[in-house]
């Protein structure tokens, strides 16, 4: 038994949170109550911040966790407070284009599974541990990332931050009553 | 795996410490749920209007907007400490720039009252 | 790693940003500046970015890459950097009058444009995939505002929320297929790229994660300039859109999304060629056959307008697809001839809209030649140069892509050009009849237009003019702007 755990164990982890990935994401098209769909939604990116930490990719889970799981949702709550959800109740959640939905998810579900039932990745795939050691023996994910963000890409990084300012001068240009 | 094992710790003990909290109310309080026990506030004071009945004020989105952003701007934060040593001068000076232009951004939301309340 | 000296060759476009960014503040602090002084402000600086990118260009101009391989200063990106800030210019010209009769507030718009004119120039010198998508959300973040700056008009505020959703859509594909190729190759850095791409393709290996990558990032570069069938936002947006903005997205932000297609697809994906080239012809002609069929049947001019636009993305690809020299500085030449045709079909219209986009209809325009024979002569120079008829820039630059196309094989897709151009001869000249022919019901002479907006499309106009009567020296100049080819 806990040989099987500790051989299979990343594996069982990894398809447990797939499927509370998945499962939120269900939770948050159908449900009739935007709150529990919030809440589904942030199961589902909760999920997927622990399946970045299976990959290793410790910074990204981390960023999932701040931006999405902590600001994208406060953004989503706000939102459901601003909209009158007495008239949302009443309408009919895809009206006539459910089919070409349905129909556009379905190829794109093929399209990506195929890809990725068929493309071999290389070998640090299977290990993801040497993600971490890519750069310098013992640096950790965080340190790489900044390794590389602040040096190479650091004037991408600075266009980041003008991106900022243009999207906060975005919410008060179009936010603000005339 | 094994670096994990005080996260995983750390969440038993909230799991724990939630379930142990309400089960001690369940057993502590008293049996009956009466109107006032519902109220989002059991303060005694009647609700003026249900929350849903109104649409707040845009001014709301407007925070919650710069909340996010900001919180973005916390995240490149957060590998530059993690590496200030490293980065040296040259990243201290980077990363002063990067605050700057997000000053410039505080400077103009603040002179524009788009924080005034009222 | 970084040389730090490196940096004098971006001081442009960190002197746009910092200029755009004194504007906001500027703009910010009590009632704000007004429009006149806002829009000197905003010309000098991009008078003064034009000036630097001269300069940055002479002290270390070279198709090597800098800054870690993110950006490179070449004459490709030299040429395009200038017709940016011309086509910025102009727009900046021609953006007083909503603004003052909307009551809108000045500072904010033109500091908005500079920083969408600061990620077009961060664009077009773009080297890595990685700095050439931040740049190109700086300049689609900075649009979006843009186009809902009309903040009371139900239209402006749905042409602002379609061009979100559907410009954050085709930001995402192109990320996927950035992703992608990453995945196949290792690598962001478009000069590796395409030497790993190349390696990767000869021995067969990864053959779907190069297609798909390629494919969604190709699609993603589609949808920002506009080509069927990814063009759907393109009529609502443009028409929604205040007009000074419309001009500018036509214009100058084609230009921009164009000038990073041909990077891409010519030196980040030489080794797959051959199926860009025929990906890039069906979608050619599916531009120029739906915007054309579909300009036929409006009544509006802005939306006659936009679908026209579909339909020069067309054109403009079929140059692409030839991936020739001829090709090449044939594509570059109709940007430019382009971007003052456009801006000043958008300068008459705004001319003649009046509140809440009255104004916009064909019948709107009878008797423009007995009320105003200048702004109808114009309007006709630019008319006449959108369906491609000399002497006018139109005529040449329709000329030179066909041209390419016919001598790189391409005939069928010249062959569906020259059948549209015909086709486009209607929709353009059903304006031409109204203001030549048509008589009208209002006889007063128009109020003169501002003095920047009718010398806008006075420069507009001689401009057309001209590059259809001395096309030579536009034409060497794009034959000294070229990159490798693949």
């Amino acid at each position: 038994m806990f040989e099987f755990l500790t051989t299979s164990g990343p594996a069982l982890l990894f398809y447990l949170f797939a499927l509370m990935a998945v499962a939120g994401a269900v939770c948050v098209v159908s449900m009739r109550n935007p709150m529990y769909g919030a809440i589904g939604l942030l199961v589902c990116f909760l999920s997927i911040a622990a399946l970045f930490l299976l990959r290793h990719a410790e910074f990204v889970a981390v960023v999932q966790i701040f931006v999405y799981g902590g600001g994208i949702m406060v953004l989503f709550l706000f939102v459901i407070m601003l909209v009158n959800l007495h008239r949302l109740h009443e309408t009919t959640m895809l009206g006539n284009y459910w089919r070409t939905a349905f129909v556009v998810s379905l190829a794109l579900v093929a399209i990506f599974g195929f890809l990725f039932l068929k493309v071999e990745f290389g070998p640090s795939f299977e290990d993801p541990s040497k993600f971490v050691d890519a750069l310098e023996p013992g640096m950790g994910n965080s340190e790489a990332v900044a390794w590389k963000l602040y040096r190479e890409y650091l004037l991408p990084f600075e266009i980041a931050s003008v991106f900022l300012l243009v999207a906060m001068v975005g919410a008060v240009v179009l936010g603000r009553r005339a | 795996m094994a670096n994990y094992l005080p996260i995983l710790v750390f969440i038993l003990v909230a799991v724990l410490f939630l379930a142990a909290s309400l089960i001690a109310a369940r057993l502590l309080r008293d049996a009956g749920m009466g109107r006032t026990n519902r109220e989002p506030y059991e303060c005694g004071n009647e609700p003026e209007t249900l929350a849903l009945d109104h649409r707040f004020s845009i001014r709301y989105y407007l925070i919650a907007v710069l909340f996010v952003i900001f919180d973005v701007e916390t995240v490149f934060l957060f590998p530059w400490a993690v590496m200030f040593d490293q980065l040296a001068l040259f990243g201290f000076i980077e990363m002063m720039i990067f605050i700057a232009i997000l000053v410039v951004g505080y400077i103009y939301v603040w002179k524009r009252g788009a924080l005034n309340w009222a | 790693m970084i040389d730090p000296t490196e940096f004098w060759l971006l001081a442009p476009e960190i002197f746009l940003a910092v200029a755009a960014m004194l504007l906001l503040v500027a703009g910010s602090i009590g009632r704000g500046v007004r429009n006149r002084p806002a829009a000197a402000v905003a010309l000098l600086s991009l008078v003064a970015t034009a000036l630097l990118v001269l300069w940055a260009y002479g002290k270390g101009g070279s198709s090597e890459a800098f800054l870690a391989g993110m950006f490179v200063l070449d004459s490709y990106a030299l040429f395009l950097k200038l017709l940016l800030l011309i086509a910025t210019g102009l727009t900046v010209t021609i953006s007083g009058r909503f603004l003052e009769e909307g009551g809108y507030r000045p500072g904010e718009y033109y500091s908005l444009i500079l920083f969408a004119a600061t990620g077009m120039l961060f664009m077009v010198s773009g080297y890595s995939l990685l700095s050439i998508w931040i740049s190109l959300e700086l300049m689609a973040l900075s649009s979006y505002i843009l186009a809902g700056y009309f903040k009371r008009e139900r239209k402006s505020n749905e042409a602002a929320l379609k061009y979100f959703i559907l410009g954050a859509l085709s930001s995402g594909v192109l990320l996927y297929g950035i992703s992608l190729l990453y995945g196949a190759t290792g690598t962001v850095h478009v000069g590796e790229l395409a030497a790993r791409l190349g390696d990767l393709v000869s021995t067969g290996e990864q053959p779907i994660l190069i297609a798909v990558g390629w494919l969604l990032l190709a699609i993603g570069l589609y949808f920002k300039v506009a080509a069927a069938p990814f063009h759907v936002w393109t009529p609502d947006v443009y028409v929604g859109a205040p007009t000074p903005v419309t001009a500018f997205l036509a214009s100058a932000s084609k230009i921009a999304s164009f000038a990073i297609l041909i990077r891409i697809l010519f030196e980040a994906l030489p080794a797959l060629k051959a199926d860009w080239q025929l990906i890039t012809a069906l979608v050619a002609c599916i531009s120029m056959i739906w915007g054309n069929l579909a300009a036929l049947t409006q009544d509006n001019v802005k939306r006659m307008l936009a679908y026209s636009s579909i339909g020069h993305a067309g054109y403009i690809l079929i140059g692409v697809l030839c991936a020739s020299e001829e090709g090449l500085w044939a594509v570059l030449f109709y940007l430019l001839a382009y971007a003052f045709i456009t801006l000043g079909a958008f300068g008459t219209v705004i001319i003649l809209e009046q509140r809440e986009y009255a104004g916009e209809t064909y019948s709107d325009y009878a008797g423009l030649a007995r009320r105003s024979p200048f702004l109808a002569a114009s309007m006709l120079v630019f008319m006449v140069a959108l369906t491609g008829i000399p002497p006018t820039g139109g005529f040449f630059g329709k000329f030179y892509l066909f041209a390419a196309a016919v001598e790189a094989g391409w005939i069928w897709v010249a062959l569906v050009g020259v059948l549209t151009s015909a086709i486009s001869l209607f929709f353009y000249f059903g304006i031409v009849v109204q203001m030549y022919l048509k008589p009208s019901e209002d006889t007063t002479p128009r109020p003169m237009p501002a003095v920047g907006l009718a010398s806008t499309i006075a420069i507009c106009a001689i401009v057309t003019v001209l590059l259809g009567l001395v096309p030579g020296p536009l034409v060497e100049l794009a034959k000294a702007s070229l990159i490798p080819l693949p």
